[in-house]
């Protein structure tokens, strides 16, 4: 219970130590996945249309699907808030 | 021949390295495998120069285990799965409002060890070289080709089985996981190593996970949300020399060198307790004894992971333990028909390797301590209002499925699947994870000799 919660209305379960929301988890990974996976699938013909060596395709391809991942991570941060409430934080 | 555009890269990649795990180091909930592993493999896949991204790999090292411990030290919330046995003594410093005097003690211990465990590893290395050769000569035991290695790893297995919670299961998981492995890989008519490591290293969460969506636990639901209280933190001065005794600092000169050459098989969790626990009694009060152990299990924690990952690295080429069957096997993994081990130390000497390593130490020291020490309580806060555990654990599921994929397709997701449900099972019931880890590299040699009885 703390001031962003003053009901403690939010159900929340604990993992690895951590409180979270079993809703935003889901939205977290289908959010973070789908971004990878466009990124996964664009790059082959982005790779192609810049004439990439079929060689160094692949694991490029990979990579720009981790980039697409963590841009999907960043985007979370803009809708999902933690579930955390700091005590003593201005000390 | 190592060029200056190599250690530009090395340099360059060494900054991120520390800056990244820092933040990922104060994150609660990191698991060290989930977060180190992953990255490396995309950046060894990525076409990386595999000493570049070794060198990425120990900043990373440096960084996230220095780190771990600031929310220990803060919240008494650790930073990762190394940071677990500095909690009661963090608890028991905070009680006594001397959470300042820990965190500073901690990061210091953290950069010395760093160092002493590098170097010595470096020497070591290039010294009992000509053992390695005679560990990776291969001999026939009942038809079956033995690497001289897989003694090493076997016995490793064993100490770790051995001092699992559950010593049982942890002993009959050898043989029934070699064959888990060994059939899945029958199965998929293909030699799949990547997808089953991230499987092992993602089996806590994926349990978790689905116990939580199942309904299954019921216990673990909370109202509201976590209270997190922080500690006050005074300036602390950068001058290292001024936060650890002689005392101390013998404790983390003495302890660093032999921790990270046992980590060598053994396990750095393991050693990280034992050492603390060993030394807690040559203190008169249960505040001194907390503080000695907390300074010197933060340097044990660098040192045990250096050691276990560069000894098998440098000398033998194969893994031996379960920080280099761990966090550190996607350098021991064929990738692109390469082995980033070997070709590490088949195309670079050991003075270039060891300059390339000593640069990365000394830009994540250089980056690490002025800031952990400066500014961990603004950064903790940070990172505590701003990255929801969500997101998180998000990120850590879509990479290992990405990489999964990537590895071996849908089989790969599934095999991921698979293995995952299993070793958190086993993981919540009481077996080391590195059991799992190293089973998985000793697998064809274990259902080799099943098969003969």
């Amino acid at each position: 219970m703390g001031r962003d919660d003053p009901e403690g209305s939010i159900e929340t379960v604990e993992i690895y130590g951590e409180y979270v929301k079993p809703f935003d988890l889901i939205i977290a990974f289908v959010t973070t996945l789908v971004a990878g996976v466009l990124f996964y699938i664009v790059a082959p013909v982005l790779l192609g249309a810049l004439g990439t060596p079929a060689a160094t395709r692949a694991p490029l391809t990979i990579t720009i699907g981790l980039i697409g991942a963590s841009i999907g991570f960043l985007l979370t941060l803009l809708f999902i808030k933690p579930k955390r409430v700091i005590e003593g934080a201005e000390g | 021949m190592i060029g200056v555009e190599t250690l530009f890269l090395v340099a360059v990649l060494a900054f991120i390295s520390a800056i990244v795990y820092i933040l990922v180091g104060v994150l609660p909930g990191t698991d060290e495998t989930a977060t180190m592993a992953p990255i490396a493999l995309a950046l060894l896949i990525a076409g990386l120069d595999p000493l570049i991204v070794l060198a990425w790999f120990l900043a990373s090292i440096i960084a996230f285990k220095a780190a771990d411990a600031i929310p220990v030290a803060l919240a008494g919330i650790p930073g990762g799965v190394m940071a677990v046995p500095q909690v009661p003594d963090a608890v028991e410093a905070k009680r006594a409002g001397k959470a300042d005097v820990i965190l500073r003690k901690g990061v210091t211990s953290s950069m010395v060890a760093s160092f002493i465990a590098l170097v010595l590893v470096l020497v070591l290395a290039f010294y009992i070289k000509p053992l390695g050769d005679f560990l990776n000569i291969r001999d026939d035991i009942a038809g079956v080709a033995v690497p001289r290695w897989f003694w090493l790893l076997l016995g490793g297995l064993l100490i770790l089985a051995l001092t699992s919670k559950n010593k049982l299961l942890a002993l009959l998981t050898i043989p029934t996981f070699a064959i888990l492995v060994q059939g899945l890989r029958l199965a998929y008519e293909k030699n799949v190593i990547i997808s089953f490591f991230l499987g092992i290293t993602i089996g806590p969460l994926v349990v978790e996970l689905l116990e939580v969506l199942s309904g299954y636990a019921r216990d673990r639901i909370r109202r509201g949300y976590m209270s997190v209280k922080l500690e006050p933190v005074s300036v602390i001065p950068l001058n290292p020399l001024k936060h650890l005794s002689r005392e101390e600092l013998a404790h983390v000169l003495f302890w660093s060198p032999i921790t990270s050459v046992l980590a060598m098989v053994m396990s750095p969790v393991g050693l990280t307790i034992l050492i603390g626990d060993l030394i807690k009694g040559l203190k008169r009060t249960p505040l001194e004894a907390s503080i000695l152990a907390y300074t010197v299990r933060d340097g044990v924690k660098n040192a045990t992971y250096i050691g276990g990952l560069l000894i098998p690295l440098l000398v033998i080429g194969s893994p031996t333990g379960p920080m280099s069957a761990g966090p550190g096997l996607p350098f021991f993994t064929e990738i692109g028909g390469v082995v980033p081990a070997k070709y590490i130390t088949s195309n670079y000497s050991h003075l270039e390797i060891s300059v390339a390593l000593l640069l990365s130490a000394v830009i994540a020291s250089l980056v690490v301590y002025p800031i952990l020490i400066r500014y961990s309580r603004r950064l903790t806060l940070l990172v505590f209002k701003s990255v929801p555990a969500e997101s998180l654990y998000g990120l850590f599921l879509s990479i290992v499925v990405l990489l999964a994929y990537y590895d071996a397709g849908l089989r790969g997701v599934l095999g991921v699947l698979v293995v995952s449900m299993v070793s958190g099972i086993l993981w919540r019931n009481g077996v080391s994870l590195g059991v799992l880890f190293m089973t998985l590299v000793a697998a064809p040699t274990i259902f080799a000799f099943i098969k003969l009885i």
